[in-house]
């Protein structure tokens, strides 16, 4: 580890910490997502060594670094990070503000859709990935996150009832 | 890749966030979690500590650190202090970036640092405290060796720094709980510079 490492790493958690909270936050909610920000920052330094060169790559590897705190999550390994505490307030006072029911029927068909087509869809469309992009946080080549991917589409239009007609 | 209606219905999903940081928190957390990974016994020195790591392993090394020193890393400079390596070259260390939930904590590292720091640094304590538990150098080549003193890639005043480094560290840590807090968290950079590092090039 060498103090050039510390300050990419530095850099890039400081750049994607937003995205990273708001990423967490639509997987697990107001409440946990601050420790789950915590955890990866924990979890990134560790594995400072495997930071990618390239800042967009980083950003890539560290929301693959979110996702694996997401998985554990939902099989309830849990942990507080005191870490946390600093914004936990703060997001516990936005989580008052109520959520948009406007896409609710989109996002219950989502979640009928096999655990990873629905990721990569919540990757491109939540999150504003690209194709390439998601498939490096899924850790899957590219070409099979573009065939999942159309095939999820293509469950989401039969699920919802939509046509392919251009808006 | 032509969107369609279903691209819109998607994109409008997303359940609505606030992730409105405050930079502040963000890199107070981000040292939080730094301190949170890197093992407890050296966490205090970290900044510095990284520095001289690189310092450690001799040649390559010392131009890594070089390229780096005063480089603007240290954006809010507290105090320096200074103390001769065995080859008799003196070194400065820059510090600064003190930050820490308590502001009582920030004001006293900050007093520290603007004391008599060597003064109060045990560095015999230090090197023995290396000696006995000695860092590893990870080499180019991927292989590890352990820095004492015969091994290849160890250098006497790189260690020396990295006693100097620890019992500084030490000796802010028994400071603070002198003055009764109990769990002092804080952040702290450093950079240091030598007399006898290599020019830094074009810097």
């Amino acid at each position: 580890m060498t103090r050039a490492d510390d300050a990419r790493l530095t850099v890039a958690l400081t750049e994607a910490s937003p995205r990273l909270l708001a990423y967490l936050q639509r997987r697990v909610g107001h409440d946990d997502a601050p420790d789950l920000l915590g955890e990866t920052m924990v979890v990134a330094w560790r594995r400072l060594g495997d930071l990618p060169g390239d800042p967009d790559r980083a950003r890539m590897w560290l929301f693959g670094i979110a996702r694996g705190t997401v998985l554990n999550h939902t099989r309830g390994e849990r942990r507080r990070w005191a870490l946390a505490d600093r914004i936990r307030g703060q997001v516990a006072t936005d989580a008052a503000a109520p959520a948009s029911d406007e896409g609710i029927e989109v996002r219950d068909a989502i979640a009928r859709l096999d655990p990873d087509l629905a990721e990569l869809v919540r990757l491109v469309h939540w999150e504003r990935f690209s194709l390439v992009e998601a498939a490096e946080v899924l850790g899957i080549p590219a070409s099979t996150a573009r065939g999942r991917y159309a095939k999820a589409k293509d469950e989401l239009r039969a699920a919802l009832g939509v046509s392919v007609a251009s808006p | 890749m032509t969107r369609d209606t279903l691209d819109d219905l998607l994109d409008r999903s997303a359940l609505a966030t606030r992730a409105d940081l405050a930079a502040g928190d963000v890199r107070a957390m981000i040292g939080d979690a730094r301190r949170e990974a890197i093992p407890k016994r050296r966490a205090s020195r970290l900044a510095i500590g990284t520095a001289v790591a690189a310092l450690l392993i001799g040649g390559a090394g010392v131009a890594v650190a070089n390229d780096l020193l005063w480089s603007g890393w240290v954006t809010e400079p507290t105090a320096t202090y200074s103390f001769t390596v065995p080859s008799g070259a003196t070194c400065t260390v820059l510090t600064g970036d003190v930050e820490s939930s308590d502001p009582a904590v920030a004001q006293a590292v900050k007093a520290f640092y603007a004391g008599d720091v060597m003064g109060s640094a045990d560095v015999a304590a230090g090197l023995a405290e290396l000696r006995a538990d000695p860092p590893i150098a990870t080499l180019p080549d991927g292989s590890t060796e352990v820095l004492v003193p015969g091994s290849a890639h160890y250098d006497e005043d790189a260690e020396y720094k990295w006693a100097v480094s620890n019992a500084v560290g030490d000796a802010l840590e028994a400071h603070l709980h002198d003055l009764g807090f109990s769990q002092p968290a804080h952040v702290a950079l450093g950079e240091q510079l030598c007399s006898n590092d290599e020019p830094a090039g074009d810097r």
